[in-house]
């Protein structure tokens, strides 16, 4: 039985038709922040490093469908009724090491079995956070898209797009961060994680719609912590009055 | 003394328009000694009315746009119709016209450089960075660092067990009221203000027994109904 079938068909449909669409898309964001080799692979083959995980990306390019729900359902689990804190990783790492199904491919892809220096390392996680990127940008496009088709419910597809637009604010702090600093981008990257599971958990019916608000909301206070150089504006809280 | 605020004194604090707005800030500038503790309830509940109000506007504008967007317009008549249009939500909405003319040359500017194609999209990120003036606002309100108070699970079922018959129909009420109760030990003596009779009722009926279990004082905690 499909696992999508507990998707949401209820009157949220634009956003689930959305997500629907970008399921791979969103399996891979998940994949490149876990596993940063998996985004890396053009550039570990020309360091003549691919020889270590090829075969497992392989296999991780020809899981069926129904295998990368499974994972994607294991994991939202981890997301519900819990805020994103410093254990989230390592039982994200405990779910996948239990999930037989991925856990020996996942454990071969590790970014440990690179013998390669900081710098290059860092050129790993870089190249995994621009794909992700990349991937989200066409989610956006997609959203941006529906926003103009006057019998959607935009409210719901701005929530969705505001998500996505805070995800790419971290994936860009995280770029803008030198190899020095890889403690700081692993954290941002295990909240990019955490933060694109939970999109998925909503799309999952695991989280409420209220939840969803929430977390954006905790999501901007992160943002803001990151750019305090916000310009404000007495003219914006006239809408508090509406 | 420390001092918790709910959603209605943080939101009435940062607009000058609201009916509490000059007893919230009172309350920050008497406490001014005090340590601020906020709920994170309250700051997400908060921060989720503002975006939607500011995500209403949005609604709005890109509501109007499409009925010039597919037409072969140049860049003064497209400017026409976007002057006509903000025009219309203006007299719907007269008490946001500064906001629109906020947004109206935040929009020029972006179709400078920009298709106008893609106007949904910077909308949205525009109302995020729009409501992110809360927490602008808040920090200038109360510069000395407060505390961010989040649910303390290692006490929650007891407090639940000794607050059982308390029935909050409010769910965000209920949060606000486990979050400060769950870490009482670590924030009392504290005074909590509210613009709500009912959820000061609530309080009321409630609070001591939590005081008891952590055996503190009855007036460990506090709750003040602010009233105009």
């Amino acid at each position: 039985m499909f696992v999508m079938e507990n998707c949401r068909i209820d009157e949220f449909g634009q956003v689930n038709s959305i997500l629907n669409s970008f399921s791979t898309d969103m399996f891979d964001g998940v994949t490149f922040i876990v596993r940063p080799v998996v985004g890396a692979i053009d550039y570990l083959r020309s360091m003549h490093q691919s020889y270590l995980f090829q075969k497992e990306i392989d296999k991780i390019s020809n899981f069926d469908f129904e295998t990368r729900e499974k994972f994607m359902d294991i994991l939202t689990d981890l997301v519900v009724d819990r805020l994103y804190d410093d254990e989230f990783i390592n039982e994200l790492e405990q779910k996948i090491a239990d999930f037989n199904e991925i856990s020996e491919i996942f454990k071969e892809l590790s970014h440990r079995k690179l013998n390669i220096e900081q710098k290059q390392m860092h050129r790993v996680f870089k190249l995994s956070l621009r794909k992700l990127n990349g991937r989200i940008v066409s989610i956006r496009d997609e959203i941006n898209s529906s926003m103009w088709d006057d019998s959607e419910d935009v409210a719901q597809l701005l929530l969705l797009d505001q998500l996505f637009y805070l995800i790419q604010e971290i994936i860009n702090e995280a770029l803008d961060l030198p190899p020095n600093k890889q403690k700081e981008i692993n954290d941002l990257s295990h909240l990019l994680a955490y933060s694109l599971l939970y999109i998925e958990a909503f799309h999952r019916s695991k989280v409420s719609y209220d939840d969803l608000q929430s977390f954006l909301s905790r999501l901007s206070l992160c943002n803001y912590m990151l750019n305090k150089n916000l310009e404000d504006n007495d003219a914006i809280f006239e809408t508090l009055v509406v | 003394m420390n001092f918790s605020i709910d959603s209605n004194i943080l939101v009435a604090s940062v607009n000058s328009k609201d009916r509490l707005h000059h007893k919230s800030i009172m309350i920050f500038k008497e406490r001014e000694d005090g340590k601020f503790f906020l709920s994170s309830t309250v700051l997400t509940e908060s921060q989720n009315l503002f975006r939607n109000r500011i995500n209403q506007v949005v609604v709005e504008i890109i509501r109007l746009l499409p009925n010039f967007q597919n037409k072969r317009l140049n860049r003064m008549e497209y400017q026409e119709h976007l002057i006509t249009s903000f025009r219309q939500i203006k007299s719907e909405n007269p008490g946001i016209s500064n906001f629109l003319d906020l947004v109206y040359d935040e929009v020029n500017d972006f179709l400078k450089d920009n298709d106008s194609f893609k106007l949904p999209s910077f909308l949205s990120e525009l109302s995020v960075k729009h409501s992110q003036s809360l927490y602008k606002r808040i920090d200038e309100i109360y510069p000395n660092s407060g505390s961010l108070v989040v649910l303390n699970h290692k006490h929650l079922k007891a407090v639940k067990e000794v607050t059982l018959d308390t029935y909050f129909k409010d769910m965000n009420d209920e949060r606000i009221f486990h979050e400060l109760m769950t870490n009482l030990p670590d924030i009392a003596p504290i005074h909590f203000y509210t613009g709500d009779s009912e959820f000061v009722k609530k309080i009321n009926k409630s609070y001591s027994r939590c005081a008891k279990l952590f055996e503190l004082e009855d007036d460990s905690f506090i709750c003040v109904l602010v009233k105009n």
